[in-house]
């Protein structure tokens, strides 16, 4: 048994059959749907922020609690805009349990790095001391190829974007707020200067070393 | 210049130059990951390679697929640890 | 054993601008990007400060080789006459 108040979930899914009918039509009916609702995005919430609490430095239940139900009410007001794309792909909790989720997840690392200074510093690339030294040697090879394809087969956006991303672990929509840009076009900035990359790299044969090494086929 | 000196292990190397392909966007993402976590509950690992892609290159989208995962599979009273430590492996967690 | 250095500056000029800044806020971090980027002063303080201006897309603009300014222009909205966008 989770700690994820299952009560909520029961409650909701074996009192309601049909979602999109009970939250659409005026009445006590409705007025139900949507306590239940909210209480799912409660719970939803809930379970990112405590899932993501080391994120913040480990807070505290209350704060925890506040976030959860902020996040749940930015998240009741997007199930409900988005009510008439439900398809029944999935349950109706699953579906509506993303909005929650997704919102949870934006608003603990929007306040994670509200207060963290984005500096990217020069960085340099070193290979893994941990290494052997014949395969410290490789490392540091792939390493010096992998750098020079950064710095001559990639836009100076592409490599801003890439390096922020993944070398500096900025989270996507903590760099897409700054930018005022969307998630969705860093992604592509990102998947673009990948497949940059990794064309350069067939190119002058060392694709498969570096998959290699990072335990891919 | 204070520069700030990062281990390069095969992780960061394999983050930098991860094959993407076939593209999913983040937004393509949201659209289908409740459909996707529960096949993955009900045992098709296989399905939906694009999602499995996205979530390997993507980590936020990865975290947040892994949330709706356990609450789906509270939901349907089955245990996610196996199909949350798959998840996780490809997403590099 | 000697460490074999690889390094990589691709924006070398963005971290010193960052590390300029006595504290840096949103504003400012976006400044730099803009700067570094190209942007004259004034332009950049502008879009900078104006919580609208898709920095993604300008620099993005930018790397296909169109000037600063002119991509500031293509993506700057259509305003009404009142002002309006």
């Amino acid at each position: 048994m989770t700690t994820l108040g299952r009560d909520a979930a029961e409650t909701a899914s074996s009192g309601i059959v049909d979602w999109v009918e009970s939250l659409t039509v005026p009445g006590p009916a409705q007025d139900e749907a949507m306590r239940l609702l909210h209480d799912l995005m409660v719970r939803a919430a809930r379970c990112q922020v405590l899932r993501m609490r080391s994120t913040l430095g480990g807070v505290g239940l209350a704060v925890v609690e506040e976030i959860a139900n902020q996040s749940a009410d930015e998240a009741m007001m997007a199930v409900l805009r988005k009510l008439r794309t439900f398809e029944g792909r999935s349950r109706f909790t699953t579906w509506a349990y993303k909005f929650a989720v997704l919102q949870a997840a934006t608003d603990v690392r929007s306040r994670a790095w509200r207060d963290r200074d984005v500096h990217l510093d020069g960085l340099e690339l070193l290979a893994d001391k941990g290494t052997a030294p014949e395969q410290y040697a490789e490392a540091a090879d792939l390493a010096a190829v992998v750098r020079t394809a950064i710095e001559t087969e990639l836009s100076p956006h592409q490599r801003r974007i890439l390096v922020a991303l993944v070398v500096d672990g900025v989270p996507i929509d903590v760099l897409a707020d700054r930018l005022g840009a969307s998630r969705n076009a860093l992604y592509k900035t990102l998947h673009d200067a990948r497949k940059r990359l990794r064309a350069h790299l067939r190119d002058t044969g060392h694709l498969a070393d570096i998959d290699r090494q990072a335990g891919r086929s | 210049m204070n520069n700030r000196h990062r281990p390069l292990g095969p992780d960061v190397l394999g983050r930098l130059t991860l094959d993407t392909d076939p593209w999913l966007s983040c937004d393509d993402c949201f659209r289908l990951v409740d459909e996707y976590v529960e096949a993955l509950l009900a045992g098709h690992r296989d399905v939906m390679p694009p999602m499995r892609v996205h979530l390997s290159g993507c980590p936020a989208c990865a975290e947040e697929a892994a949330t709706l995962l356990v609450l789906a599979a509270d939901d349907a009273g089955v245990d996610p640890a196996a199909t949350l430590a798959w998840l996780d492996s490809v997403a590099g967690r | 054993m000697q460490q074999t250095v690889v390094s990589i500056h691709p924006h070398g000029l963005l971290a010193r601008c960052l590390r300029r800044q006595t504290h840096v806020d949103v504003r400012s971090w976006r400044l730099c990007w803009l700067l570094d980027a190209g942007f004259d002063r004034d332009l950049a303080e502008r879009l900078a400060a104006d919580p609208s201006a898709d920095l993604h897309a300008l620099l993005e603009l930018v790397d296909r080789g169109c000037p600063p300014a002119l991509a500031a222009s293509i993506l700057e909205p259509v305003r009404a006459p009142d002002g309006t966008p």
